[in-house]
Protein backbone atom coordinates (compact mmCIF):
# COMPACT_ATOMS: atom_id res chain seq x y z
CA UNK A 1 0.00 0.00 0.00
CA UNK A 2 1.74 3.56 -0.71
CA UNK A 3 2.03 5.21 2.40
CA UNK A 4 1.60 8.55 1.16
CA UNK A 5 -2.20 8.38 0.43
CA UNK A 6 -1.61 8.61 4.78
CA UNK A 7 0.32 12.26 4.74
CA UNK A 8 -2.50 14.46 5.28
CA UNK A 9 -3.52 12.22 8.04
CA UNK A 10 0.49 12.62 9.54
CA UNK A 11 0.34 16.30 8.76
CA UNK A 12 -3.19 16.44 10.71
CA UNK A 13 -1.54 14.56 13.98
CA UNK A 14 1.70 16.78 14.01
CA UNK A 15 -0.20 19.84 13.96
CA UNK A 16 -2.86 18.85 16.71
CA UNK A 17 0.17 17.26 18.56
CA UNK A 18 1.77 21.09 17.99
CA UNK A 19 -0.79 23.16 19.08
CA UNK A 20 -1.40 20.72 22.18
CA UNK A 21 1.99 21.15 22.88
CA UNK A 22 2.13 24.80 22.54
CA UNK A 23 -1.12 25.44 25.15
CA UNK A 24 0.99 23.14 27.73
CA UNK A 25 3.91 24.95 27.49
CA UNK A 26 2.82 28.01 27.37
CA UNK A 27 0.53 27.50 30.59
CA UNK A 28 3.88 26.84 32.49
CA UNK A 29 6.03 29.94 31.75
CA UNK A 30 3.20 32.30 32.14
CA UNK A 31 1.69 33.60 35.91
CA UNK A 32 -1.68 32.55 37.23
CA UNK A 33 -4.16 34.28 38.88
CA UNK A 34 -6.86 31.83 39.32
CA UNK A 35 -10.40 33.37 40.60
CA UNK A 36 -13.57 31.86 40.82
CA UNK A 37 -14.99 33.26 36.97
CA UNK A 38 -12.11 31.24 35.61
CA UNK A 39 -12.67 27.71 37.60
CA UNK A 40 -16.10 27.91 35.89
CA UNK A 41 -16.51 25.11 32.49
CA UNK A 42 -16.19 27.22 30.03
CA UNK A 43 -18.79 27.07 27.52
CA UNK A 44 -20.04 24.16 28.35
CA UNK A 45 -23.57 24.11 29.01
CA UNK A 46 -25.81 24.90 32.01
CA UNK A 47 -23.67 25.80 35.19
CA UNK A 48 -24.66 22.44 37.79
CA UNK A 49 -26.61 23.43 41.02
CA UNK A 50 -26.51 20.44 42.86
CA UNK A 51 -25.02 16.70 42.46
CA UNK A 52 -25.94 14.45 39.35
CA UNK A 53 -26.68 11.12 41.26
CA UNK A 54 -29.80 11.73 42.95
CA UNK A 55 -31.98 8.53 43.66
CA UNK A 56 -34.67 8.18 40.93
CA UNK A 57 -38.40 6.25 40.87
CA UNK A 58 -37.40 2.90 39.67
CA UNK A 59 -40.83 3.52 37.24
CA UNK A 60 -38.67 6.09 35.47
CA UNK A 61 -36.17 3.07 34.25
CA UNK A 62 -39.15 0.59 33.70
CA UNK A 63 -41.09 2.47 31.92
CA UNK A 64 -38.31 3.64 29.64
CA UNK A 65 -36.90 0.40 29.21
CA UNK A 66 -40.31 -0.96 28.24
CA UNK A 67 -41.17 1.81 25.78
CA UNK A 68 -37.65 1.14 24.14
CA UNK A 69 -38.21 -2.75 23.92
CA UNK A 70 -41.52 -2.53 22.44
CA UNK A 71 -40.23 0.49 20.70
CA UNK A 72 -37.71 -1.35 18.68
CA UNK A 73 -40.02 -4.34 18.48
CA UNK A 74 -42.54 -2.68 16.47
CA UNK A 75 -39.42 -1.47 14.07
CA UNK A 76 -38.96 -4.52 13.07
CA UNK A 77 -42.11 -4.92 11.37
CA UNK A 78 -41.63 -1.84 8.81
CA UNK A 79 -39.05 -3.88 6.80
CA UNK A 80 -41.52 -6.99 7.21
CA UNK A 81 -44.36 -4.18 5.56
CA UNK A 82 -42.31 -3.40 2.81
CA UNK A 83 -41.57 -7.06 1.58
CA UNK A 84 -44.61 -8.51 2.79
CA UNK A 85 -45.71 -8.65 -0.81
CA UNK A 86 -42.43 -10.50 -2.48
CA UNK A 87 -42.35 -12.54 0.27
CA UNK A 88 -46.40 -13.31 0.63
CA UNK A 89 -47.63 -15.82 2.76
CA UNK A 90 -44.36 -16.66 4.56
CA UNK A 91 -43.98 -13.19 5.47
CA UNK A 92 -47.45 -12.63 7.20
CA UNK A 93 -47.29 -15.84 9.75
CA UNK A 94 -44.05 -14.72 10.54
CA UNK A 95 -45.78 -11.41 10.91
CA UNK A 96 -48.71 -13.37 13.14
CA UNK A 97 -46.43 -15.08 15.18
CA UNK A 98 -43.61 -12.36 16.06
CA UNK A 99 -47.04 -10.10 17.24
CA UNK A 100 -47.83 -13.04 19.38
CA UNK A 101 -44.72 -13.35 21.21
CA UNK A 102 -45.35 -9.48 21.43
CA UNK A 103 -48.70 -9.48 22.88
CA UNK A 104 -47.40 -12.44 25.52
CA UNK A 105 -45.04 -10.03 26.60
CA UNK A 106 -47.53 -6.73 26.72
CA UNK A 107 -49.55 -9.22 28.91
CA UNK A 108 -46.61 -10.71 31.19
CA UNK A 109 -45.71 -6.43 31.35
CA UNK A 110 -49.69 -5.51 32.34
CA UNK A 111 -50.21 -8.61 35.06
CA UNK A 112 -46.68 -7.73 36.53
CA UNK A 113 -48.33 -4.49 37.22
CA UNK A 114 -45.19 -2.73 35.48
CA UNK A 115 -47.09 -0.52 33.40
CA UNK A 116 -48.64 1.21 37.22
CA UNK A 117 -47.39 4.68 38.36
CA UNK A 118 -47.07 3.74 41.74
CA UNK B 1 -38.77 -23.98 2.48
CA UNK B 2 -38.72 -26.98 5.00
CA UNK B 3 -40.34 -25.52 8.20
CA UNK B 4 -40.83 -29.46 9.94
CA UNK B 5 -37.38 -29.47 10.51
CA UNK B 6 -38.22 -26.45 13.78
CA UNK B 7 -41.33 -28.55 15.04
CA UNK B 8 -39.19 -29.26 18.10
CA UNK B 9 -38.09 -25.75 18.94
CA UNK B 10 -41.32 -24.27 17.98
CA UNK B 11 -42.82 -26.71 20.37
CA UNK B 12 -39.96 -25.38 23.31
CA UNK B 13 -40.28 -21.58 22.47
CA UNK B 14 -43.99 -22.09 22.81
CA UNK B 15 -43.75 -23.63 26.28
CA UNK B 16 -41.01 -21.15 27.43
CA UNK B 17 -43.99 -18.35 25.99
CA UNK B 18 -46.57 -19.84 27.67
CA UNK B 19 -44.96 -20.91 30.94
CA UNK B 20 -43.81 -17.27 31.65
CA UNK B 21 -47.32 -15.49 31.04
CA UNK B 22 -49.03 -18.08 33.00
CA UNK B 23 -46.84 -17.12 36.18
CA UNK B 24 -47.90 -13.56 35.83
CA UNK B 25 -51.75 -14.52 36.60
CA UNK B 26 -52.90 -15.68 39.67
CA UNK B 27 -53.54 -18.90 39.61
CA UNK B 28 -55.80 -20.84 41.82
CA UNK B 29 -54.61 -23.56 44.00
CA UNK B 30 -55.34 -26.30 42.59
CA UNK B 31 -53.43 -25.12 39.43
CA UNK B 32 -50.38 -23.65 41.11
CA UNK B 33 -47.90 -25.87 39.16
CA UNK B 34 -49.25 -25.01 35.81
CA UNK B 35 -45.88 -23.90 34.89
CA UNK B 36 -44.24 -26.35 35.54
CA UNK B 37 -46.77 -29.00 34.12
CA UNK B 38 -46.51 -26.55 30.71
CA UNK B 39 -42.62 -27.26 31.01
CA UNK B 40 -43.04 -30.80 31.10
CA UNK B 41 -45.47 -30.56 28.70
CA UNK B 42 -43.27 -29.18 26.07
CA UNK B 43 -40.52 -30.62 26.74
CA UNK B 44 -42.36 -34.17 26.04
CA UNK B 45 -43.84 -33.52 23.23
CA UNK B 46 -40.54 -32.05 21.69
CA UNK B 47 -38.87 -35.12 22.60
CA UNK B 48 -41.39 -37.15 21.29
CA UNK B 49 -40.96 -35.11 17.73
CA UNK B 50 -37.29 -35.65 17.82
CA UNK B 51 -38.00 -39.26 18.50
CA UNK B 52 -40.74 -39.18 15.66
CA UNK B 53 -38.33 -37.49 13.24
CA UNK B 54 -35.20 -40.00 13.87
CA UNK B 55 -35.33 -41.81 10.59
CA UNK B 56 -35.50 -38.75 8.59
CA UNK B 57 -32.71 -36.20 9.31
CA UNK B 58 -33.62 -32.50 7.50
CA UNK B 59 -32.47 -29.31 7.04
CA UNK B 60 -34.55 -26.45 6.35
CA UNK B 61 -34.39 -23.03 6.13
CA UNK B 62 -31.52 -22.58 3.63
CA UNK B 63 -29.54 -25.35 5.82
CA UNK B 64 -29.46 -22.67 8.65
CA UNK B 65 -31.18 -25.53 11.18
CA UNK B 66 -30.03 -28.69 10.67
CA UNK B 67 -32.16 -31.83 12.07
CA UNK B 68 -29.20 -34.44 11.54
CA UNK B 69 -28.32 -37.73 13.50
CA UNK B 70 -25.78 -35.63 15.70
CA UNK B 71 -28.33 -32.57 16.77
CA UNK B 72 -30.81 -34.70 17.27
CA UNK B 73 -29.10 -36.87 19.92
CA UNK B 74 -27.47 -33.65 21.22
CA UNK B 75 -31.41 -31.87 21.87
CA UNK B 76 -32.62 -35.15 23.43
CA UNK B 77 -29.66 -35.34 25.74
CA UNK B 78 -30.32 -31.54 26.31
CA UNK B 79 -34.02 -32.17 26.79
CA UNK B 80 -33.96 -34.96 29.07
CA UNK B 81 -31.68 -32.21 31.05
CA UNK B 82 -34.14 -29.49 30.89
CA UNK B 83 -36.79 -32.43 32.33
CA UNK B 84 -34.93 -33.46 35.45
CA UNK B 85 -33.93 -29.68 35.96
CA UNK B 86 -37.75 -28.92 36.32
CA UNK B 87 -38.25 -31.87 38.44
CA UNK B 88 -35.35 -30.64 40.59
CA UNK B 89 -36.87 -27.54 40.67
CA UNK B 90 -40.59 -28.93 42.35
CA UNK B 91 -40.68 -27.37 45.37
CA UNK B 92 -37.89 -25.49 44.94
CA UNK B 93 -37.63 -22.35 47.71
CA UNK B 94 -35.44 -20.51 45.54
CA UNK B 95 -38.26 -20.00 42.89
CA UNK B 96 -40.98 -19.08 44.98
CA UNK B 97 -43.22 -16.52 43.66
CA UNK B 98 -41.67 -16.10 40.49
CA UNK B 99 -42.14 -19.76 38.80
CA UNK B 100 -43.33 -18.60 35.63
CA UNK B 101 -40.18 -16.75 35.11
CA UNK B 102 -38.18 -19.72 36.57
CA UNK B 103 -39.26 -22.48 34.65
CA UNK B 104 -39.97 -19.90 31.49
CA UNK B 105 -36.15 -19.23 31.56
CA UNK B 106 -35.49 -22.92 31.92
CA UNK B 107 -37.26 -23.77 29.09
CA UNK B 108 -36.03 -20.54 27.24
CA UNK B 109 -32.41 -21.47 28.10
CA UNK B 110 -33.25 -25.35 26.57
CA UNK B 111 -34.18 -23.84 23.14
CA UNK B 112 -31.54 -21.65 23.22
CA UNK B 113 -29.20 -24.70 23.41
CA UNK B 114 -31.29 -26.71 21.06
CA UNK B 115 -30.58 -23.78 18.65
CA UNK B 116 -26.87 -23.86 19.45
CA UNK B 117 -26.75 -27.39 18.01
CA UNK B 118 -28.94 -27.79 15.74
CA UNK B 119 -27.41 -24.56 14.08
CA UNK B 120 -26.01 -24.89 10.01
CA UNK B 121 -25.00 -21.32 10.11
CA UNK B 122 -22.81 -18.94 12.61
CA UNK B 123 -25.49 -16.64 12.82
CA UNK B 124 -27.93 -19.04 14.67
CA UNK B 125 -25.47 -20.26 16.36
CA UNK B 126 -24.47 -17.18 17.95
CA UNK B 127 -28.67 -16.72 18.21
CA UNK B 128 -28.91 -20.10 20.56
CA UNK B 129 -25.66 -19.49 22.50
CA UNK B 130 -27.15 -16.32 23.60
CA UNK B 131 -30.49 -17.33 24.16
CA UNK B 132 -29.04 -20.14 26.61
CA UNK B 133 -26.44 -17.43 28.14
CA UNK B 134 -28.76 -14.51 29.01
CA UNK B 135 -31.71 -16.83 30.26
CA UNK B 136 -29.34 -18.15 32.84
CA UNK B 137 -27.87 -15.09 34.05
CA UNK B 138 -30.91 -14.62 35.12
CA UNK B 139 -31.91 -18.02 36.11
CA UNK B 140 -28.77 -17.56 38.27
CA UNK B 141 -29.99 -14.41 40.09
CA UNK B 142 -33.58 -15.56 40.89
CA UNK B 143 -32.76 -15.96 44.44
CA UNK B 144 -32.87 -12.08 44.31
CA UNK B 145 -32.82 -11.98 48.45
CA UNK B 146 -29.57 -14.15 49.05
CA UNK B 147 -26.21 -12.61 48.35
CA UNK B 148 -24.38 -15.53 46.98
CA UNK B 149 -27.10 -15.79 44.12
CA UNK B 150 -26.86 -12.48 43.34
CA UNK B 151 -23.08 -12.74 43.33
CA UNK B 152 -23.13 -15.69 40.91
CA UNK B 153 -25.49 -13.97 38.26
CA UNK B 154 -23.58 -10.86 38.35
CA UNK B 155 -20.18 -13.03 37.63
CA UNK B 156 -22.01 -15.21 35.36
CA UNK B 157 -23.19 -11.69 33.42
CA UNK B 158 -19.32 -10.44 33.58
CA UNK B 159 -17.28 -13.41 32.33
CA UNK B 160 -20.11 -14.41 29.88
CA UNK B 161 -20.21 -11.33 28.23
CA UNK B 162 -16.15 -11.27 27.65
CA UNK B 163 -16.93 -14.52 26.58
CA UNK B 164 -19.80 -13.40 23.98
CA UNK B 165 -17.72 -10.83 22.61
CA UNK B 166 -14.66 -13.20 21.90
CA UNK B 167 -17.36 -15.01 20.02
CA UNK B 168 -18.89 -12.76 17.70
CA UNK B 169 -15.07 -11.76 17.12
CA UNK B 170 -13.94 -14.98 15.89
CA UNK B 171 -17.35 -15.64 14.20
CA UNK B 172 -16.52 -12.35 12.21
CA UNK B 173 -13.37 -13.07 11.37
CA UNK B 174 -14.22 -16.67 9.94
CA UNK B 175 -17.00 -14.94 7.73
CA UNK B 176 -14.19 -12.45 6.64
CA UNK B 177 -12.40 -15.01 5.78
CA UNK B 178 -14.33 -17.18 4.06
CA UNK B 179 -16.77 -14.97 2.43
CA UNK B 180 -20.08 -17.26 4.48
CA UNK B 181 -21.32 -17.61 7.87
CA UNK B 182 -22.41 -21.55 6.23
CA UNK B 183 -20.97 -24.24 8.32
CA UNK B 184 -20.85 -26.08 4.80
CA UNK B 185 -19.36 -23.14 2.75
CA UNK B 186 -16.86 -22.06 5.77
CA UNK B 187 -15.67 -25.92 5.86
CA UNK B 188 -15.44 -26.63 1.81
CA UNK B 189 -13.21 -23.21 1.98
CA UNK B 190 -11.02 -24.03 5.07
CA UNK B 191 -10.38 -27.11 3.13
CA UNK B 192 -9.09 -25.17 0.38
CA UNK B 193 -6.89 -22.30 2.14
CA UNK B 194 -4.39 -24.84 2.54
CA UNK B 195 -2.55 -24.76 6.11
CA UNK B 196 -3.42 -22.26 8.43
CA UNK B 197 -0.01 -20.93 9.81
CA UNK B 198 0.17 -19.35 6.20
CA UNK B 199 -2.80 -17.06 6.84
CA UNK B 200 -2.68 -15.71 10.47
CA UNK B 201 -6.77 -14.71 10.93
CA UNK B 202 -7.70 -17.54 10.27
CA UNK B 203 -5.89 -18.96 13.27
CA UNK B 204 -6.60 -15.76 14.82
CA UNK B 205 -10.66 -16.80 14.18
CA UNK B 206 -10.51 -20.54 15.33
CA UNK B 207 -8.44 -19.29 17.99
CA UNK B 208 -11.14 -16.95 19.53
CA UNK B 209 -13.66 -19.38 18.82
CA UNK B 210 -11.94 -21.71 20.65
CA UNK B 211 -11.42 -19.33 23.68
CA UNK B 212 -15.20 -18.23 23.57
CA UNK B 213 -16.65 -21.96 23.55
CA UNK B 214 -13.85 -22.61 26.04
CA UNK B 215 -15.89 -20.21 28.16
CA UNK B 216 -19.02 -22.02 27.81
CA UNK B 217 -17.62 -25.36 28.82
CA UNK B 218 -15.91 -24.33 31.58
CA UNK B 219 -12.55 -25.29 30.04
CA UNK B 220 -9.50 -24.72 31.65
CA UNK B 221 -8.15 -21.57 31.63
CA UNK B 222 -11.65 -19.87 31.30
CA UNK B 223 -12.91 -21.93 34.10
CA UNK B 224 -12.03 -19.15 36.12
CA UNK B 225 -16.10 -17.97 36.89
CA UNK B 226 -17.54 -21.92 37.35
CA UNK B 227 -16.51 -22.71 41.00
CA UNK B 228 -18.36 -19.47 42.36
CA UNK B 229 -21.11 -19.38 39.62
CA UNK B 230 -22.30 -23.23 40.26
CA UNK B 231 -22.10 -22.99 44.16
CA UNK B 232 -23.80 -19.34 44.05
CA UNK B 233 -26.64 -20.19 42.01
CA UNK B 234 -29.57 -22.34 43.13
CA UNK B 235 -28.76 -26.31 42.85
CA UNK B 236 -31.17 -26.89 40.33
CA UNK B 237 -29.92 -24.36 37.91
CA UNK B 238 -26.77 -25.68 38.49
CA UNK B 239 -27.27 -29.02 37.57
CA UNK B 240 -28.88 -27.70 34.34
CA UNK B 241 -25.64 -25.69 33.73
CA UNK B 242 -23.28 -28.62 34.22
CA UNK B 243 -25.61 -30.45 32.12
CA UNK B 244 -27.41 -28.82 29.14
CA UNK B 245 -24.88 -25.95 28.77
CA UNK B 246 -22.07 -28.31 28.68
CA UNK B 247 -23.98 -30.35 26.03
CA UNK B 248 -24.61 -27.34 24.26
CA UNK B 249 -21.04 -26.08 24.29
CA UNK B 250 -19.59 -29.80 23.22
CA UNK B 251 -22.27 -29.67 20.49
CA UNK B 252 -20.91 -26.10 19.32
CA UNK B 253 -17.15 -27.31 19.34
CA UNK B 254 -18.07 -30.59 17.43
CA UNK B 255 -20.24 -28.41 14.70
CA UNK B 256 -17.32 -25.71 14.40
CA UNK B 257 -14.40 -27.96 14.64
CA UNK B 258 -15.10 -31.71 13.87
CA UNK B 259 -17.59 -30.66 11.24
CA UNK B 260 -16.88 -27.25 9.47
CA UNK B 261 -13.42 -27.23 10.65
CA UNK B 262 -12.46 -30.72 9.35
CA UNK B 263 -10.02 -30.07 6.71
CA UNK B 264 -7.82 -27.57 8.75
CA UNK B 265 -7.48 -30.08 11.60
CA UNK B 266 -3.64 -30.50 11.78
CA UNK B 267 -3.97 -26.59 12.68
CA UNK B 268 -6.56 -27.31 15.97
CA UNK B 269 -6.38 -30.63 17.03
CA UNK B 270 -3.42 -29.86 19.16
CA UNK B 271 -4.96 -26.72 20.77
CA UNK B 272 -8.12 -28.20 21.69
CA UNK B 273 -5.94 -30.94 22.82
CA UNK B 274 -3.71 -28.70 25.13
CA UNK B 275 -7.33 -27.06 26.64
CA UNK B 276 -8.56 -30.85 26.91
CA UNK B 277 -5.19 -31.99 28.97
CA UNK B 278 -4.79 -28.73 31.19
CA UNK B 279 -8.81 -28.96 32.28
CA UNK B 280 -8.44 -32.38 33.32
CA UNK B 281 -5.19 -31.82 34.99
CA UNK B 282 -6.76 -28.46 37.11
CA UNK B 283 -10.09 -29.46 37.31
CA UNK B 284 -9.11 -32.59 39.27
CA UNK B 285 -6.37 -30.91 41.56
CA UNK B 286 -8.67 -28.02 42.39
CA UNK B 287 -11.40 -30.45 43.47
CA UNK B 288 -9.57 -31.98 45.64
CA UNK B 289 -9.63 -29.54 48.44
CA UNK B 290 -13.33 -28.94 48.30
CA UNK B 291 -15.23 -28.65 51.34
CA UNK B 292 -18.74 -28.12 49.70
CA UNK B 293 -20.27 -31.04 47.49
CA UNK B 294 -21.45 -28.14 45.19
CA UNK B 295 -18.43 -26.62 44.80
CA UNK B 296 -16.31 -29.89 44.48
CA UNK B 297 -18.83 -31.10 41.80
CA UNK B 298 -18.07 -27.49 39.87
CA UNK B 299 -14.67 -28.50 39.98
CA UNK B 300 -15.17 -31.75 38.79
CA UNK B 301 -17.27 -30.60 35.98
CA UNK B 302 -14.02 -28.71 34.80
CA UNK B 303 -12.53 -31.62 34.57
CA UNK B 304 -15.41 -33.85 32.90
CA UNK B 305 -15.37 -30.98 30.55
CA UNK B 306 -11.82 -32.04 29.78
CA UNK B 307 -12.51 -35.69 28.96
CA UNK B 308 -15.20 -34.12 26.85
CA UNK B 309 -12.82 -31.96 24.62
CA UNK B 310 -10.86 -34.92 24.28
CA UNK B 311 -13.12 -36.15 22.01
CA UNK B 312 -13.22 -32.74 20.22
CA UNK B 313 -9.55 -32.83 19.82
CA UNK B 314 -8.86 -36.15 17.91
CA UNK B 315 -11.35 -34.77 15.41
CA UNK B 316 -12.88 -38.22 13.97
CA UNK B 317 -16.35 -39.43 13.86
CA UNK B 318 -15.08 -41.87 16.82
CA UNK B 319 -13.91 -38.97 19.19
CA UNK B 320 -17.75 -37.75 18.03
CA UNK B 321 -18.96 -40.61 18.84
CA UNK B 322 -17.30 -41.41 22.30
CA UNK B 323 -18.00 -37.81 23.06
CA UNK B 324 -21.45 -38.10 22.89
CA UNK B 325 -21.68 -41.61 24.45
CA UNK B 326 -19.78 -39.82 27.39
CA UNK B 327 -22.05 -37.13 27.33
CA UNK B 328 -25.00 -39.33 28.32
CA UNK B 329 -23.44 -41.01 31.07
CA UNK B 330 -22.18 -38.10 32.55
CA UNK B 331 -26.01 -36.52 32.09
CA UNK B 332 -27.27 -39.79 34.15
CA UNK B 333 -24.04 -39.44 36.86
CA UNK B 334 -24.34 -35.65 37.21
CA UNK B 335 -28.68 -35.80 37.67
CA UNK B 336 -27.96 -38.72 40.26
CA UNK B 337 -25.29 -36.72 42.34
CA UNK B 338 -26.99 -33.27 42.10
CA UNK B 339 -30.19 -34.88 43.05
CA UNK B 340 -29.17 -36.51 46.13
CA UNK B 341 -27.43 -32.95 46.77
CA UNK B 342 -30.70 -31.51 46.32
CA UNK B 343 -32.28 -33.64 48.86
CA UNK B 344 -30.10 -32.98 51.46
CA UNK B 345 -30.02 -29.10 51.18
CA UNK B 346 -33.83 -29.32 51.28
CA UNK B 347 -33.55 -31.02 55.02
CA UNK B 348 -30.68 -29.04 56.18
CA UNK B 349 -29.26 -25.86 56.23
CA UNK B 350 -25.58 -25.90 54.41
CA UNK B 351 -26.68 -29.09 53.42
CA UNK B 352 -24.10 -28.88 50.13
CA UNK B 353 -21.68 -28.86 52.49
CA UNK B 354 -19.52 -32.55 53.15
CA UNK B 355 -20.62 -32.59 56.86
CA UNK B 356 -23.95 -32.78 55.90
CA UNK B 357 -23.08 -35.82 54.60
CA UNK B 358 -22.13 -38.07 57.25
CA UNK B 359 -24.02 -41.07 57.86
CA UNK B 360 -26.26 -40.08 55.19
CA UNK B 361 -26.03 -43.11 53.37
CA UNK B 362 -26.83 -45.40 57.00
CA UNK B 363 -29.86 -43.55 56.83
CA UNK B 364 -31.24 -42.98 53.42
CA UNK B 365 -29.45 -45.94 52.75
CA UNK B 366 -31.25 -45.79 48.57
CA UNK B 367 -29.57 -42.14 48.17
CA UNK B 368 -26.34 -43.44 49.71
CA UNK B 369 -26.22 -46.03 47.28
CA UNK B 370 -27.35 -43.61 43.95
CA UNK B 371 -24.64 -41.38 45.38
CA UNK B 372 -22.18 -44.03 45.69
CA UNK B 373 -22.80 -45.37 41.83
CA UNK B 374 -22.96 -41.63 40.68
CA UNK B 375 -19.44 -41.19 42.64
CA UNK B 376 -17.71 -44.32 41.17
CA UNK B 377 -19.16 -43.90 37.86
CA UNK B 378 -17.23 -40.46 37.38
CA UNK B 379 -14.31 -41.46 39.02
CA UNK B 380 -14.24 -44.06 35.92
CA UNK B 381 -14.57 -47.14 37.98
CA UNK B 382 -15.24 -50.46 35.37
CA UNK B 383 -18.32 -51.61 34.83
CA UNK B 384 -20.27 -48.10 35.25
CA UNK B 385 -21.04 -46.01 32.66
CA UNK B 386 -18.56 -43.38 33.44
CA UNK B 387 -15.87 -46.17 32.58
CA UNK B 388 -17.20 -47.40 29.24
CA UNK B 389 -17.24 -43.84 27.69
CA UNK B 390 -13.52 -42.64 29.48
CA UNK B 391 -12.57 -45.78 28.02
CA UNK B 392 -14.19 -44.80 24.48
CA UNK B 393 -12.43 -41.47 24.48
CA UNK B 394 -9.06 -42.75 25.40
CA UNK B 395 -9.14 -45.40 22.74
CA UNK B 396 -10.13 -42.78 20.21
CA UNK B 397 -7.17 -40.36 21.35
CA UNK B 398 -4.83 -43.17 21.07
CA UNK B 399 -6.50 -44.00 17.67
CA UNK B 400 -5.26 -40.71 16.70
CA UNK B 401 -1.74 -40.46 17.62
CA UNK B 402 -2.64 -38.60 21.02
CA UNK B 403 -1.30 -40.92 22.73
CA UNK B 404 -0.41 -38.37 25.12
CA UNK B 405 -3.75 -36.86 26.00
CA UNK B 406 -4.99 -40.66 26.94
CA UNK B 407 -1.85 -40.72 29.83
CA UNK B 408 -2.66 -37.32 31.32
CA UNK B 409 -6.87 -38.81 31.02
CA UNK B 410 -5.66 -41.36 32.70
CA UNK B 411 -3.37 -39.74 35.31
CA UNK B 412 -6.05 -37.09 35.80
CA UNK B 413 -8.66 -39.37 36.81
CA UNK B 414 -6.74 -41.76 38.97
CA UNK B 415 -6.25 -38.03 41.22
CA UNK B 416 -10.17 -37.70 41.02
CA UNK B 417 -10.84 -40.79 42.58
CA UNK B 418 -9.51 -39.42 46.00
CA UNK B 419 -12.29 -36.77 45.79
CA UNK B 420 -15.01 -38.97 44.52
CA UNK B 421 -14.50 -41.88 46.96
CA UNK B 422 -14.61 -39.12 50.07
CA UNK B 423 -18.03 -38.38 49.29
CA UNK B 424 -18.61 -42.15 49.32
CA UNK B 425 -17.01 -42.96 52.58
CA UNK B 426 -18.45 -40.09 54.11
CA UNK B 427 -21.98 -40.76 53.57
CA UNK B 428 -21.64 -44.58 55.01
CA UNK B 429 -19.77 -43.43 57.49
CA UNK B 430 -21.33 -43.89 61.07
CA UNK B 431 -24.04 -41.37 61.54
CA UNK B 432 -24.45 -38.50 64.29
CA UNK B 433 -27.05 -38.24 66.82
CA UNK B 434 -29.69 -36.52 64.76
CA UNK B 435 -32.45 -34.28 66.06
CA UNK B 436 -36.06 -34.42 65.79
CA UNK B 437 -36.88 -32.26 63.26
CA UNK B 438 -34.79 -33.84 60.80
CA UNK B 439 -36.11 -37.47 61.18
CA UNK B 440 -40.20 -36.62 60.15
CA UNK B 441 -38.85 -34.84 56.61
CA UNK B 442 -40.86 -35.82 54.01
CA UNK B 443 -38.62 -36.89 51.08
CA UNK B 444 -39.92 -34.70 47.72
CA UNK B 445 -40.93 -36.81 45.11
CA UNK B 446 -39.55 -35.70 42.07
CA UNK B 447 -36.31 -35.30 43.50
CA UNK B 448 -35.65 -38.81 44.43
CA UNK B 449 -37.07 -39.61 40.81
CA UNK B 450 -34.69 -38.44 39.35
CA UNK B 451 -31.90 -39.24 42.09
CA UNK B 452 -33.10 -42.79 41.23
CA UNK B 453 -33.25 -42.58 37.37
CA UNK B 454 -30.37 -41.18 37.13
CA UNK B 455 -28.40 -44.21 39.27
CA UNK B 456 -30.19 -46.80 37.67
CA UNK B 457 -29.31 -45.10 34.21
CA UNK B 458 -25.84 -45.48 35.39
CA UNK B 459 -25.80 -48.77 35.27
CA UNK B 460 -28.25 -49.65 32.46
CA UNK B 461 -25.63 -47.33 30.36
CA UNK B 462 -22.86 -49.82 31.28
CA UNK B 463 -24.95 -53.20 31.00
CA UNK B 464 -27.12 -52.21 27.61
CA UNK B 465 -24.17 -50.12 26.22
CA UNK B 466 -24.26 -51.18 22.52
CA UNK B 467 -27.45 -49.62 21.63
CA UNK B 468 -26.20 -46.54 22.67
CA UNK B 469 -22.77 -46.41 21.21
CA UNK B 470 -24.99 -47.47 18.41
CA UNK B 471 -26.59 -44.34 18.63
CA UNK B 472 -23.56 -42.67 19.12
CA UNK B 473 -22.42 -44.43 16.18
CA UNK B 474 -25.03 -43.03 13.82
CA UNK B 475 -24.42 -39.62 15.29
CA UNK B 476 -20.84 -39.36 15.26
CA UNK B 477 -21.16 -40.42 11.33
CA UNK B 478 -23.50 -37.76 10.54
CA UNK B 479 -21.16 -34.91 11.25
CA UNK B 480 -18.68 -35.69 8.86
CA UNK B 481 -19.77 -35.98 5.14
Amino acid sequence: MDLRTWLPILIYLVLGAGVAVALFSLSLIGRKRPNATKALPFESGILTTQPARQRFSIDFYLTAMLFIVFDIELAFLYPLAVVLRDVGVTAVIELVVFTTILVGALTYVWRKGALEWR
Amino acid sequence: MNVVVGIPLYVMSAAALLAIVSGAFTLPRDLRRLPEWIGLLGVGISLLTLIAMWDRPQSGFEGEIRLTHMSMLMSGIILVATLATIALSWGEPAGAGRRGEYIGLILAAATGMMLTVTAGDLIVMFIGIELLSVSLYILCAIEVTRERSLESGLKYLITGAIGTAILIYGFALLYGMTGSTSLDVIGERLADAGPLTSQPLLVAAMALVAVALGFKASAVPFHMWTPDVYEGAPTPITTFMSTGTKAAAMGAFLLVFTGAAQGAIADWRVLIGAISAASMVVGNIGALRQTSVKRMLAWSSVAQAGYLLMGVAVGTAFGAEALLYYLIAYLAMTLAAFAIVILREREVEDGDQLEAFTGYGRRRPWAGVVMTLAMLSLAGFPPLAGFIGKFMLFSAAIDSDMLWLAIVGALASAVSVVYYLRVSIVMWSPAPVRDVAERTLRVPRPVAAVAITGGMAIIALAIWAQPVIDLCRDAGASLLP
